[in-house]
């Protein structure tokens, strides 16, 4: 164990020149899943695998690409899973649309008893 | 040795089996076991776990490895209280603790006077039938004190980021919260079965379920706080699985304490209380077990044990199916007839209860979602924190104009414009403080205004409320743990709004010497060192954060190498200062030769804290207050 800790302290001297992570690659980090993590996103893991994408984002970015084509190409490569958010398609119009359906069903159970009653 | 503690424990827990037995009888009014009494039993019950409690402690301090429990979770090297606290960083010792505080809860219960002997022996027998199978499942399915033939020299040790003071405190307040409401539950159902669901059955009520509400909310705190500074990525709420377990119960049980009170004040809503009381305690249930279960993977799985599992499902099952058949038989013969005008300070709970039982189905559905579609379309989906806060939001707006406005509501129909223009200089300070907020901010998001808004509105009115400067001396009204939690939860909100709005985030691969920049300050690399300790070894940097030149204040993130068992962990190192946090964490990538920084500014994180610790001791307030007034009775 030691010698690992020696090795890496060795490294981080040998390092040069600080180098800043574009805020655009960050949010687009903070949007993509870790495949091999248990929920968080590439952002929160220093995952091999998560690693390996966060560099096929910068590569991205710094071939011009939208954050959409990015995300597009990523959800062709491994399904709609490595979104962060749902996208809005057949199989998830229960998980957007059931909330607001309950506080609709709420708001005139609430009326109705109200009058009733008055 | 270890032979008889074995014996000795096995036995305790058989005794608390017996008694619970005995105990659970008298849900019928039966004559087999009218001695020994309530009182008896209920100590046996208590004195027994407490004993094996103790002696699980124990084995766990001189670290007796013949004990399986003690060798997979504990190692000898590790400091004294991760030794103690270890004890319930584990399945079998966290049932144990649960149990332990089921009893004591019962115990507590079964001293309480002025209470009719029918509704209390009822309530002891419901809770001792859930002692019981608990108790059961202890004993043969997850056994605290089994014994091992090898003779270990060392043990395993536990999981590094479980090694942190506030987590071991963490368990234990939140198993009060969660165990809190089996006694509300108990309390249900025997007001299901003596068909007395009325005005004194709230006031019954009333304390424990504030009290364990208040512990529920500091529980899941603790938990947030822990993963705002141990997890080093600058969040305090991940809308991560096991966090939504123990969101559930708490979103159903804010719900329950509202209806209790109305439930007090004007004698309604009786069948919908004691829904809410089932539920809050299933929730409870499935919070605390699902989460064990391996179903949901997390830190908090401990074992993944499908017999566990199963036991666990069925228990709930049984519970659900029992106490909603009881709800159906009897739910007629509770029910008193209610009148409350449209506007009217009953209505505003009613609204808020839907509203919390919305936010309650999007959390359920964002946790279970991804499950089923998975199951049973074989698609996977991930359902990250960006649809929580979109569909949360809007509901959050409405919430906190229910909060402000119903307090200011009479019980009977009221005029609304009258309130409004009762209230028209604290509507116009805070539309002035909102707008200059937005437009130092340059904020533009409408919902972030409307959230921020009614904040101000809820806070500056709750808090003008408890104080009545009409007097001539200040007076503290009675409800001011009302007006206390109130104004904490716009707080918390705002802050919550505030914090997502204006975090800021900057990641750097930086060396030794470097200036890194996070907004007006420079951060010099200035060295980084080796620190050996008993558990670990870390690699050590020190930060000079320098504003216009001048030093503020060293930063220090670590990297740990654990060896028992072998984990890097990631310490962040945080300035707390009122306004905002600033937040520094290293990491080390496996495939990159450099040290990865990462630094926050995280606005609001005190006040955010602050808004919090006001409704837990709002909470606290209530549940207190109440209880006096019951005894005055």
């Amino acid at each position: 164990m030691t010698k690992i800790i020696k090795i890496f302290l060795l490294l981080f001297l040998l390092q040069n020149n600080a180098i800043a992570e574009d805020p655009r690659a960050i949010e687009l980090f903070k949007e993509v899943r870790c495949l091999v993590c248990q929920g968080q996103t590439i952002h929160e893991s220093n995952a091999e695998l998560a690693e390996d994408l966060k560099k096929l984002i910068r590569e991205k970015i710094s071939q011009g690409e939208t954050d959409r084509q990015i995300k597009e190409y990523l959800v062709e490569r491994y399904g709609d899973w490595i979104l962060m958010t749902p996208p809005f398609n057949s199989l998830t119009y229960i998980l957007w649309f059931l909330p607001f359906l309950i506080i609709f069903i709420g708001a005139i159970a609430i009326y109705r008893q109200k009058r009733s009653h008055a | 040795m270890s032979l008889y503690i074995f014996y000795i424990s096995n036995f305790l827990l058989l005794l608390c089996l017996t008694a619970s037995l005995m105990q659970s009888s008298k849900i019928i009014n039966n004559k087999i076991f009218t001695r020994p009494g309530v009182m008896v039993l209920a100590s046996v019950q208590l004195i027994s776990i407490l004993l094996s409690f103790l002696i699980l402690i124990y084995l766990f301090l001189i670290s007796d490895f013949n004990f399986d429990l003690v060798y997979f979770n504990s190692h000898s090297e590790k400091p004294l209280i991760y030794k103690f606290s270890g004890v319930w960083g584990n399945h079998e010792g966290s049932m144990l603790l649960w149990i332990l505080i089921l009893v004591l809860f019962n115990f507590l219960f079964a001293l309480s006077k002025r209470i009719s002997e029918r509704f209390k022996d009822i309530t002891v027998a419901v809770q001792s039938i859930m002692i019981f199978g608990f108790v059961a499942f202890l004993f043969f399915l997850s056994n605290p004190f089994a014994l091992n033939q090898n003779n270990f020299f060392d043990g395993i040790g536990l999981n590094p980021i479980l090694q942190d003071p506030l987590l071991a405190i963490h368990p234990p307040v939140l198993y009060i919260g969660y165990v809190g409401f089996s006694l509300v539950f108990s309390l249900a159902i025997a007001g299901l079965i003596t068909k007395e669901v009325d005005q004194q059955w709230a006031s019954i009520v009333k304390p424990w379920v504030f009290s364990a509400w208040a512990f529920l909310t500091a529980g899941i705190a603790l938990g947030s706080f822990w993963a705002y500074y141990e997890l080093g990525w600058g969040g305090y709420w991940f809308w991560d699985p096991v966090e939504n377990a123990s969101l559930m119960p708490w979103i159903a049980a804010t719900a329950l304490i509202h209806c209790v009170l109305i439930l007090q004040k004007r004698n309604v809503m009786q069948s919908w209380t004691i829904i809410l009381a089932i539920l809050t305690f299933s929730l409870s249930l499935v919070g605390t077990f699902l989460v064990r279960s391996g179903i949901l993977n997390s830190v908090h799985t401990f074992a993944s044990d499908p017999g566990r599992g199963l036991f666990i499902l069925l228990f709930i099952f049984f519970i659900l199916v029992f106490s909603f058949s009881l709800f159906a038989y009897n739910s007629e013969k509770i029910n008193k007839t209610s009148s409350m005008g449209l506007i009217s300070r009953g209505t505003g709970i009613q609204v808020n209860n839907w509203l919390l039982i919305t936010i309650l189905t999007i959390v359920f559905l964002g946790t279970m979602y991804p499950l089923a579609t998975d199951l049973l379309l074989n698609k996977s989906l991930t359902v990250g924190p960006r649809y929580y806060s979109t569909t949360i939001a809007p509901i959050i707006i409405l919430f906190l104009f229910f909060m402000f406005i119903s307090p200011r509501l009479g019980w009977t129909d009221t005029k609304l414009y009258k309130i409004i223009i009762q209230l028209r200089y604290l509507i116009i300070t805070s539309l002035t403080i909102t707008l200059i907020i937005s437009l130092y901010f340059e904020l533009f998001n409408l919902t972030e205004i409307l959230i921020i808004f009614f904040s101000l509105l809820l806070i500056i009115s709750s808090m003008t409320a408890s104080i009545n400067f009409n007097k001539q001396n200040i007076l503290v009204r009675t409800n001011l743990g009302q007006n206390l939690a109130h104004a904490g939860f716009g707080i918390l909100m705002m802050a919550v709004v505030c914090n997502a709005v204006y975090s800021e985030e900057r990641i750097y691969n930086a060396k030794v010497g470097d200036n890194l920049q996070l907004q007006k300050y420079v951060f010099s690399f200035d060295k980084i060192e080796q620190v050996e300790k008993s558990n670990y070894n870390s690699l050590k940097a020190y930060f000079l954060m320098k504003k216009d030149g001048k030093l503020i204040d060293t930063f220090t993130p670590e990297i740990r190498f654990y060896s028992n068992p072998p984990t890097i962990t990631s310490e962040a190192s945080i300035l707390h200062k009122f306004f905002s946090d600033i937040y520094l964490v290293m990491n080390v990538p496996q495939d990159q030769q450099s040290i990865s920084v990462r630094m926050h500014i995280k606005p609001f994180m005190t006040i955010l804290w602050l808004g919090t610790l006001m409704i837990i001791i709002g909470g606290i307030i209530s549940a207190s207050i109440r209880l006096g007034r019951f005894d005055e009775k």
